[in-house]
Order: C-alpha cells, then structure tokens, then sequence
C-alpha cells in the first residue's frame, strides 16, 4: 500500500492495484474503489511504488506459469491499460520495487529496480520501452529478496538488497553514463539476525523514508525499531543496535509483517500474521529524537490502544472519517485482512 | 535452538539408504534427496522464499557450468576444464532469444568474470534471469577452480505454494560421515529459516534417486 496524495491510497492485491479515495465513506462490505487496474493477464500483485514525476503505478508480480516482471499503469486514467510491462527479467515471485525517487545526482531519474524470490535484483530505465535495452543491470544477490532500495549518495550510488534468509548487502549501481562497467565488491554485511548485528530473528523491512529498520523476535514477542545511518559515498550502512524502540508484546508469537509511522499523531501502526493491526502510541519526542539525535532510547511500554481490525471493519470506517490522515495504514490492513478472509 | 534430529539417528537411515543402493547398483550416480514436509505453515499467506547454503562437498558432480570470460578467466577455465565463452563469442548469439535459451538449458550454472557481469543484459538481454541462471561474479583474485567448486556445492531451497520441497544435498557415494554431515547442515538450516523452526516441520524424509525414502524425522 502507498499514498498517491493526502486523500489517495493505492493498494496491490491478488486483483490488481486499486485506488482508494478515503474521503469518500466505505460502509459494511460493499466498498468501491476509486479506481481498478487489473493486469492484462491476470496477475496477483504483490508490491508497488509511485512516482509522482513519471506519473506512474508500479506493480511488481507473482510468478503465473512462467512469467512474472514489473507492470505500469498511469493513476490518472480510470480505465485499466497498461502504460508498460518488464515480464521477461525474472523467473519467481517480485517481492519489491522501487521508483529512484531521491536520486541527488538526477533529480528525474528514470531508474526503477526490481527484487524478486530468485534473487535477482534488476534495475530499469522506464523511458526505454524494449525490455532487452531497459534493464540496465542485474545482481545477483544468491537468495530471494525481501527488500532492496536506492541509496543515493552525491559521488555515486548503491543498492540495498535484504534477502529472506536475512542476509543484507550493498551493492554499487552502476554508473550507467560511462563505460567503465566493472562490478565491485558488494559490501556483505551477512546474516543479521547475529547477536552483534541486528539481534533479532527476522527482518521486518526496511523504511526508508522514516530512517529505521524494523526487526522482530516471535519467541520474545517484541518488536524493535533502529535508527540507521547510511552513507553511499562511504560505503556505509550503520545501524546501532542500542538506539531502539522497543515494541513489548508486538504481535504474540506471530510475525509483524509491516509498520506504519506518523510521527505528526506520533502513532505506530503494526500489521501482523495474526491478522490484527496495533496502534501504539508513542511519545513524539521520542520518534524525533529517534529519527533525529542520538538518544539512547529505553523500552517503550505505554502501548494505549490494541484493536483487532480484521474483525471490525466498521469501527475503521467511522475512525477513518475522523482522522483520514492517520488511516492511510489502516485502510491497508483492513483490506489485506479482507483478503486474507476471501481466500 | 536444539536440532531435533541426531547424527546417530541420521547415520543409521544413511547406511540402510546406501545399502538398498548398493544392493541394486544402477548406471548412473544416484543423487541423495532431502525432503521436506511443513506444517503449521500457509503458503499462500506465509510469507515464501528460496535462499542457498554452501556445503562441504558437491552434492551433484556431474554439474555443468560454463564461464563467459575476458581473456585472462576464459584461458583460467580451460586450464580447469570447464567451458568458457569471451564477450565475442557472447556478441555473436545477437540477443537472439532461442540461441540464449538453448545456452541457458546446455549449463547448470554460469560463473561471469566481474568486470564482464554488468555487460551480461546489456549482451544477452533478460533470457538468463528468465531461466534462473544468472551467472555468479567471480574476480582475478578469486581462484576459478574454487569458485566453480563453490557454486556447485551450493544447494538452493525453493519453497513454492505448496506445503513440501526437496533439495538434493549429496549422492550415494559420498563417505558416510560426509552424507550425514551435508543432511545435518541442510536440515539445520532450512529449519532455522522457518518462522516457528521444528514446530513447523512435518517430516525430513532422505532417499535416493532410485531407492525407498527414509525418515529421519
């Protein structure tokens, strides 16, 4: 799920990708989208990402018969076509994919990458239509892709790649205006769920915006937050595993699949295999300091209000009147608890 | 986390595996299979994936893999034995999608040296990553016969939407200490990739090519 604007949600599921306008009231279960584009040949979604300056949808695909790849759409349209399709450059499920949004060095750049469970990580120039010139590179990460993402440096940038054995890497993107293709060395930073990495037993992702990793222990039953610093010119990927947020009880002995902060409302929300979402609320100051000093940050405890949304969508409708802003999480999870009811 | 399943436990099922081989000898090397039953798992929800671990030893010997090469590593490959392709002979299948599948099916595998791997979609467009055969990068330093022996003793687990996967971890010539080994890492690890680990296996069944299935766990 991601925000197109303040009042547009765009969600990916098993159906396509589907616009949701949360002004607009959804009541019981008969809510309409904004707008609906389907996959011309059917494909379940499993990502997406936004651009704002191409004026494009991304959704990446789950593997159906041999195909599976990156598909287009333009959010302006109400009518489904596909501006454009990559269906060729991967052979398993694409877990993730990113527009190059904050790219310093090209400020419209027109790379998107992809990662998928074969390990592949490919990256895309979208102004070239022919898929055999578009994909700019590929890595070779070894095992499937949870997450991977741009940073972006002011020398020269690198690509992050968390795989779902939870080993992490960088990788140097190629500096596709000159010759000099040598690959470098890819920065292996291993498996992180080692005690003196990330010390946890799964990643939940990475959130770039917000400037954390998001990890979790289902035998513990926490959930932790850590800031991180990156830095493409030096290489670096700095995480300080005593600069968390603790989350005590997370999800049970169930796994956290994503988190949403606004840190305006100064609101966690969490979304978990359980098919619950959690609120947490969370003193502001502590979310700034986080993002922004260097604060040790002890446990945080005062979890004020648990709901069980996959049971009350009802509820969510009345409070995403009140407070859309804050929603735009929770609209997520409420349908992918829908989804999850569905199948 | 404790393993649930013990060297003595899985030695005494490798030697009636090997045995029922022995018994009946084939024309051909016969693979050990790990399989793996899950439970408490919805592949549909769950989250799925693929990952790789290195071995001590080959699990397949008779892997092919071919290394697209400058100069100084298509000559290295062939002092090892193994096939190479320059960038040239690379330019000459023209991006042409039936030649690049025909190469993708004739190898195992694909080992590229580094200051080559960044050309490959440039030189054979997405027809490699469409076959799951991206080649490895493989530098100067790194020495080739070492590495070729490295990506062949890599085994891949892929768990797909269904409840049960198999991975071939070794072949029934290997000593016995080395199977059980090799079957004690595969289990171990693919275990600890599970979200609830032993909870969440069913069964661990070895057999080979040819021969009945034996459960170690």
């Amino acid at each position: 799920m991601i925000a197109i604007d303040n009042n547009v949600v765009a969600t990916s599921g098993s159906d396509g990708v589907k616009l949701w306008d949360i002004r607009v009231s959804q009541t019981g279960n008969s809510s309409t989208p904004q707008s609906w584009f389907k996959a011309d040949n059917g494909f379940s979604l499993l990502c997406l990402d936004y651009s704002e300056y191409h004026n494009k949808i991304v959704a990446g695909t789950e593997l159906k018969q041999v195909d599976s790849g990156i598909i287009f759409w333009d959010p302006r349209k109400t009518e489904s076509n596909q501006v454009l399709a990559y269906l060729e450059s991967h052979n398993d499920d694409v877990t993730t994919v990113k527009f190059d949004k904050k790219n310093q060095r090209n400020a419209n750049s027109n790379l998107v990458l992809s990662g998928a469970t074969d390990g592949l990580i490919n990256i895309y120039d979208i102004t070239i239509e022919d898929e055999d010139d578009a994909v700019l590179q590929t890595i070779n990460h070894g095992s499937s892709i949870h997450s991977a993402g741009f940073i972006n440096g002011t020398k020269k940038n690198k690509i992050y790649a968390l795989s779902h054995m939870e080993t992490f890497s960088l990788y140097d993107m190629s500096d596709f205006s000159t010759e000099d293709m040598t690959e470098t060395k890819p920065i292996d930073l291993g498996d992180m769920r080692a005690e003196d990495k990330w010390d946890c037993e799964y990643v939940v992702d990475i959130y770039e915006n917000d400037g954390f990793v998001a990890v979790g222990n289902h035998s513990r039953s926490s959930m932790r937050f850590l800031a991180y610093d990156t830095n493409a010119d030096k290489d670096e990927f700095n995480v300080n595993t005593q600069k968390f947020v603790e989350f005590q009880g997370a999800h049970g002995e169930e796994i956290v699949r994503t988190v949403y902060v606004n840190s305006d409302i100064g609101a966690v929300y969490s979304g978990g295999e359980d098919g619950e979402l959690r609120v947490w609320k969370i003193n502001n100051d502590l979310l700034r300091s986080f993002q922004g000093n260097n604060n040790v940050i002890e446990d945080v405890k005062d979890v004020i209000e648990i709901e069980d949304i996959s049971n009350n969508k009802e509820k969510k409708d009345k409070k995403e009147k009140k407070e859309k802003k804050e929603e735009k999480k929770e609209g997520k999870e409420g349908k992918e608890g829908k989804e999850r009811k569905e199948r | 986390m404790s393993s649930k399943i013990t060297v003595a436990g899985v030695r005494s099922h490798v030697k009636s595996l090997v045995e029922a081989s022995e018994s009946k000898k084939r024309n051909f090397l016969e693979t050990v299979e790990l399989q793996v039953g899950l439970k408490n798992y919805d592949p549909q929800r769950d989250k799925r994936f693929s990952g790789s671990i290195k071995l001590p030893q080959v699990p397949r010997p008779n892997m092919t893999i071919c290394v697209f090469g400058d100069a100084l590593d298509v000559d290295r490959a062939k002092s090892v034995g193994v096939d190479a392709m320059s960038v040239d002979d690379l330019k000459k299948l023209n991006k042409n999608k039936k030649l690049i599948k025909k190469l993708a099916k004739k190898y195992n595998a694909f080992i590229a040296s580094e200051v080559l791997i960044k050309q490959i979609p440039r030189l054979l467009g997405p027809g490699l990553s469409k076959a799951g055969k991206f080649p490895t990068p493989v530098s100067h330093n790194d020495d080739l016969g070492s590495k070729i022996t490295e990506v062949k003793s890599t085994i891949k687990f892929q768990l797909k939407k269904v409840l049960c996967l198999a991975v071939a971890v070794g072949h029934v010539e290997m000593e016995e200490d080395q199977l059980v080994s090799q079957i004690m890492m595969s289990s171990n690890f693919l275990v600890s990739l599970l979200k609830k680990n032993w909870q969440n296996v069913g069964s661990l069944v070895i057999k080979s090519t040819m021969g009945p299935p034996f459960r170690i766990y």
